[in-house]
């Protein structure tokens, strides 16, 4: 078991740890602060996209915004207004109340920095596709306007969905191995490191690193696969966290500590990133087929521009929900089955203080698992300075009661 | 018998049969014409008097079970709603209600013991609380729009699976910038709900209706602008005036032809007041922003006491144009676009702004609500906007459904601070 007890990070992700730190000093990065804003586009003019993270050590934001405000928004404030780094723009989405109020903040305060607002449909139906594909136009003139490639073409975006949908895919192989490895080679802090890296680094580098990550990793579990961890096994069982946007190191280690093994997520940062692909029948998964593009099955057989644009408005509008959507059923529907197929035990949710779409989608679930008689336990956390002593509690009571 | 005798008389039998059935005979008892008049002869002013009777009278109708009833969030087009033929039910609203019939506390405690955390909004959290208890009538359609908030998108859809009409949930997704586009997007949803919510009344899509109900909000903003105009001069108002009553009809029932008649009624009383008004009387003017706390409380009493008068609130501002009823769909969508509640805050800024001109105001007060990230959220640029302009803005921190979260005293020497700097400008 080579790979168990080292750092995978340091290890297998050196480089890409590098870029991610380079992106501080060099001006060819655009930062983006939602899952339903399409990397692709934002990468097709040769910059780089990241996904601003903010500054965990708020102070300053308190005197911009009230005390019952999310506290990720708060972070992100106090980063771009006190640090002078150098993103080439950033791109906000009507993601929620408080991340509007944030983009208003980013006009008064910080006039001299390129910024674009996308706003971003909560239904998904044919007249919401059409609508987010001339919001998506908007700001890919808007992307032209930063990018080292002004002019960019068809092939430019093309190419762009391809490099996201590679990375896509390997997220999700990562997580198919992470999820189904019974000997615990990828820690929970591990695994969520890694996916912190995919939006916080340079996507090729990252990729590549990935590629050759879970060559080596699917070897070694080929090679061990006799030798099973009864004891992880016997002391574990399939724990899945629901919540938003739970970027937290310090909050990961505790499952990991504990000795603790998240099987299933639906998070920001997790499946809401990566479960899904840009292909041709995203388009014409629907019901009002007849008035959708007339797309062949091979991919990208229509590549105007305009048709590629509709392509990612339907599929970003259909990738796995976020709370934001009025999917509250399919929502509701994908958490169930992923609780039956991953055979999950019990379910944390974790929600950022202050989050309405979250906070409000609670209760139906609760009720949902009361129904099937999962334990669920409840977290609200500060971003990054929770107390975590008094949440490590918590969650090992909630897991020793689950023997 | 006061009107106060019988006002309490009605909150003490909520308060204590607190159940959907009591609500019904309670008010099917007070919709009664003589007792309605018993209870209107008691109050002085005929603008509140015609409010009090009309509010009880339309909530008759909506728990009565005669009618298909539609609940709606604050600021949809109603002209839609009632143009179907709907009764419109606002679940925010009946927050605020059960604020003022003092049963909050025991709706929001019922909204933490399904789940609703602490920091969420209280109209939201009461409404979901009343709804739980199973206090609201029973909806056919729920409609509701992210204009403003998130929170009714959210907690309308979660009513939805309690009264198991998923399928008659609708949302209206507001965009945030105004331009060709959203237009179009949005109208092409109303006309979507029109033609679908009429198929699933058996009705045949009925345009003249809505177009005469279109017209009868013409009428009723017109009126209303009149009464905002008499409002820039004038100090003297009928007894227990306060725009913030008015909610529900200028927003939730804007399209019938009683609230045609309300704003008339008011136009009349509030001109009356005004040539009657002392020529000599000065006051310091205060424009309200955002909503204010519906149990009993003294903020505009102590605002009197102290030469300040609340001459206009940010929910009176008729900010649509006039409605084309030739087009109805555009219009409608056109009229929530002009919302100043939509898109970025510099809107919300600028309207307020030419409001504070045009009624000359003295100071702000903007009452901030707990858990409205909307609002609360622009509270700093809007004070420095105003600092600009060397207008006082005091943001108010309370909660206008929970009088627990609400500490008076805290907030009468806020208030009474504030005054002061009033006066002393």
């Amino acid at each position: 078991m080579q790979i168990k007890n080292s750092k995978i990070i340091n290890k297998f992700f050196q480089k890409s740890l590098q870029a991610k730190n380079d992106i501080q000093n060099k001006n060819n990065s655009i930062g983006y602060l939602c899952t339903y804003i399409p990397e692709e586009i934002l990468i097709s003019g040769g910059l780089n996209a990241i996904r601003i993270r903010g500054d965990k050590e708020s102070s300053l934001a308190d005197g911009y915004l009230p005390i019952n405000f999310c506290p990720y928004i708060k972070a992100v404030w106090e980063e771009v207004y006190k640090k002078s780094y150098s993103l080439k723009s950033i791109i906000f989405a009507t993601s929620c109340d408080g991340m509007k109020r944030l983009y208003d903040l980013f006009l008064n305060y910080k006039k001299e920095n390129p910024s674009f607002m996308l706003d971003v449909p909560k239904n998904y139906d044919e007249n919401s596709v059409e609508f987010f594909a001339g919001r998506l136009k908007k700001m890919l003139e808007f992307v032209k306007t930063i990018s080292p490639n002004r002019e960019i073409g068809n092939n430019d975006l093309v190419r762009s969905i391809e490099i996201m949908n590679k990375k896509r895919k390997l997220l999700s192989d990562l997580t198919g191995i992470y999820e189904s490895d019974l000997n615990n080679f990828i820690s929970t802090s591990q695994y969520f490191n890694i996916l912190d890296l995919a939006v916080s680094s340079e996507n090729k580098t990252f990729i590549s690193e990935l590629e050759f990550f879970l060559k080596n990793i699917q070897k070694d579990l080929k090679s061990n696969h006799t030798s099973v961890n009864e004891d992880f096994i016997k002391n574990n069982c399939n724990i899945m966290v629901v919540g938003n946007y739970i970027n937290d190191e310090n909050f990961w280690d505790i499952f990991t500590d504990s000795g603790i093994k998240v099987v299933s997520g639906d998070l920001c940062i997790s499946s809401r990133y990566f479960d899904f692909q840009i292909e041709s029948n995203n388009i014409n998964a629907n019901k009002h087929k007849e008035e959708c593009l007339k797309l062949s099955d091979s991919k990208y057989d229509d590549t105007s521009m305009d048709n590629l644009l509709k392509l990612i408005a339907a599929s970003y509008l259909r990738k796995p929900f976020c709370f934001r959507m009025t999917s509250l059923n399919e929502k509701l529907k994908s958490i169930k089955d992923k609780i039956n197929t991953g055979n999950i035990r019990a379910v944390i949710f974790t929600s950022l203080k202050f989050c309405d779409n979250t906070l409000y989608f609670y209760p139906e679930l609760k009720k949902e698992l009361v129904k099937l008689n999962i334990p669920s336990l409840y977290l609200d956390i500060e971003y990054g300075k929770s107390s975590y002593g008094q949440l490590r509690t918590r969650i090992e009571a909630f897991y020793e009661m689950l023997f | 018998m006061s009107v106060l005798s019988i006002k309490t008389r009605i909150i003490k039998n909520i308060q204590d049969n607190l159940n959907l059935g009591s609500i019904k005979r309670l008010l099917h008892t007070i919709s009664n014409k003589p007792v309605l008049a018993l209870y209107g002869s008691s109050i002085k002013s005929i603008t509140d008097k015609y409010l009090n009777i009309y509010t009880i009278r339309n909530l008759n109708e909506v728990y009565s079970g005669k009618y298909p009833v539609a609940f709606g969030s604050l600021f949809l087009p109603y002209e839609l709603i009632i143009g179907l033929g709907l009764k419109p039910f606002l679940p925010e609203i009946m927050g605020g209600f059960t604020a003022g019939l003092g049963i909050s506390g025991r709706t929001i405690k019922a909204a933490s013991n399904n789940w609703y955390s602490s920091d969420l909004c209280t109209f939201h959290r009461s409404a979901a609380g009343a709804c739980e208890m199973d206090l609201f009538p029973k909806p056919s359609f729920i409609v509701c729009s992210n204009l403003a908030c998130d929170a009714a998108g959210k907690s309308f859809q979660n009513f939805s699976r309690k009264y198991n009409i998923e399928k008659n949930f609708y949302f209206i997704d507001v965009p945030h910038d105004d331009d060709g586009a959203s237009l179009s997007f949005l109208s092409k949803q109303l006309e979507n709900i029109f033609y679908e919510v009429s198929g699933k009344l058996n009705k045949k899509p009925d345009i003249e209706k809505l177009k005469k109900t279109i017209n009868c909000s013409n009428d009723f903003r017109k009126f209303a602008i009149q009464a905002n105009n008499i409002r820039k001069e004038l100090y003297d108002y009928p007894q227990y005036f306060n725009g913030l009553n008015y909610i529900l009809p200028f927003f939730g029932l804007s399209g019938t032809k009683e609230t045609v008649n309300l704003y008339k009624i008011m136009t009349g009383e509030l001109q009356e007041k005004l040539l009657k008004q002392d020529k000599n009387k000065k006051m310091k003017k205060v424009l309200w922003m955002h909503l204010k706390p519906y149990y009993r409380n003294e903020i505009f009493n102590i605002l009197e006491k102290n030469n300040c008068r609340v001459v206009f609130e940010e929910t009176s501002n008729v900010f649509w144009d006039e409605l084309d009823p030739d087009k109805p769909f555009k219009s409608l969508a056109k009229k929530m676009l002009s919302n100043p509640l939509r898109g970025n805050g510099e809107n919300r800024i600028k309207a307020v702004q030419q409001i504070a001109a045009l009624y000359d105001i003295d100071g702000i007060i903007m009452f901030s609500h707990w858990g409205c990230r909307q609002s609360n959220g622009l509270s700093r640029l809007i004070k420095e906007s105003f600092n600009k302009k060397s207008i006082p803005v005091l943001v108010l921190d309370g909660d206008c459904v929970d009088i627990n979260n609400c500490p008076a005293g805290q907030i009468k020497t806020r208030v009474e601070g504030f005054a002061e700097i009033l006066n002393s400008i």
